[in-house]
């Protein structure tokens, strides 16, 4: 592999980038005033499982994901295993193509063919790719700054427009909504990090994992929830639950008269730099697994094809918004298998195996 | 126009990045490359035609709705 090195503060940027790039998600947040209770125990709920991500890497320090899945299995099951989790990572960064590029076509560009849109978006996303673990830790770092910053900016701004009683009634849904919104919002916005742990080959040595998943988790379900009040005290839960992007439309209410104008813009930058990062990180994720699939040295080889198949399968994913915001309710099933069981499983094989080489150091 | 703009892409991918490939890269890593392009190609040049081609999230919904886990 390469000599570069991603420290745990830019690991727990990219942590915190995942988290918010899924405020672009509709269809995730349907409880209206509720829906910051969901977010919190979101994040709660997808904490230990974090601890497991967490776990796996700090057994196996200095290697990535599917590394660790080689060293831990045979090679029929972990080339099943791979295979799977590069799926994952294909589906993934081509839904958070897809997404981008109907947020483009719904606020912007209405007449613009996506293929196009799709196509320019990519780009950015195979440059940043292609750089390598340690360019994307620090540009990590510098949009994770950027977008905080933005955030503070419109929550200041949207001071004056804001109605504190649009949080009332809370717990207003039943327990099973308000369960039911927390089992999607833990998949779409929380466990997507797992995504991350292919970065731990080039995480550097003497840094903690947990640290920089559990600093990005928490900094990352404040500032949603933030970004949730903000538009729900400016919205309302009515207002809040149908627009199809509820961060822009809450910023586009601001009026700061002629002075500063168009400042939703603002979230159009925020979410557009969320995505590229994203979608980079996905197709990382999905060159390494190809390129230990067919036993290629580098993924930066073959960072481009993977693209393109992004984009090929980006392009017929969907048939419509409204199947889109359909997969996300039942992306929580979907998901399970690669975001719980299959780091269950290489967990607990981990466990057993360091539990013997422990054993055999005693003896 | 969207079949004229694939076709530009998938030229400028040939010329700039697949041709400089095909020089210095393996044998695997050339072949990995050729199919991902023409699947891709493919793909995007009959979706830009307007020729409705089946996607991964049907099956998925479908099955899904067979264990009963979606309405």
């Amino acid at each position: 592999m390469t000599d570069e090195t991603i420290s745990s503060r830019n690991t727990g940027s990219l942590v915190v980038l995942i988290i918010l790039s899924s405020t672009i998600l509709s269809g995730a947040a349907t409880l209206g005033q509720d829906t910051w209770i969901s977010i919190l125990l979101g994040a709660a709920i997808s904490a230990p499982l974090i601890w497991v991500y967490c776990r796996i890497v700090r057994l196996f320090p200095g290697m990535d994901i599917f590394t660790i899945i080689q060293s831990l299995f045979g090679k029929v099951i972990s080339s099943i295993i791979i295979a799977l989790m590069s799926w994952y990572a294909l589906h993934l960064s081509a839904l958070v193509l897809r997404s981008f590029t109907e947020y483009t076509v719904i606020i912007a560009l209405q007449e613009t063919p996506r293929i196009p849109i799709m196509i320019i978006i990519l780009a950015g996303a195979i440059y940043l790719a292609k750089s390598g673990f340690n360019i994307i830790g620090r540009w990590s770092m510098i949009i994770c700054v950027t977008v905080l910053a933005n955030l503070l900016f419109t929550l200041l701004l949207s001071s004056r427009s804001i109605d504190l009683s649009n949080i009332q009634p809370v717990f207003d849904h039943s327990l099973k909504q308000i369960a039911s919104d927390t089992l999607t919002v833990s998949t779409v916005v929380f466990r997507e990090s797992i995504i991350i742990l292919v970065l731990f080959g080039a995480f550097r040595k003497g840094d903690s994992p947990y640290k920089a998943y559990f600093s990005g988790l928490a900094i990352g379900a404040l500032a949603l929830t933030l970004v949730i009040l903000r538009n729900l005290f400016v919205l309302g839960p009515a207002l809040m639950i149908n627009a199809s992007f509820p961060s822009y439309m809450s910023v586009r209410t601001l009026y700061l008269g002629s002075f500063l104008e168009r400042i939703e813009s603002i979230i159009s930058f925020n979410l557009i730099l969320l995505g590229i990062t994203k979608i980079a990180l996905c197709l990382c994720a999905a060159s390494m697994g190809a390129a230990k699939l067919f036993h290629i040295k580098d993924h930066i080889h073959i960072v481009m094809p993977v693209s393109l198949l992004t984009l090929a399968l980006c392009s017929i994913l969907f048939e419509s918004v409204t199947e889109m915001i359909r997969f996300v309710e039942a992306s929580r099933f979907y998901a399970l298998p690669f975001q719980v069981v299959i780091p269950l499983v290489i967990w607990i094989a981990a466990e057993i195996k360091h539990r013997q080489k422990t054993a055999i150091y005693e003896i | 126009m969207v079949t004229f703009a694939v076709v530009i892409f998938f030229l400028l991918v040939v010329l700039l990045d697949f041709r400089a490939a095909f020089k210095e890269k393996e044998k695997t890593e050339i072949w990995f490359y050729a199919f991902c392009l023409f699947l891709s190609f493919i793909i995007l040049l009959l979706k830009s035609l307007n020729i409705t081609l089946p996607g991964p999230t049907q099956p998925i919904m479908e099955a899904l709705r067979a264990l009963s886990l979606i309405e």
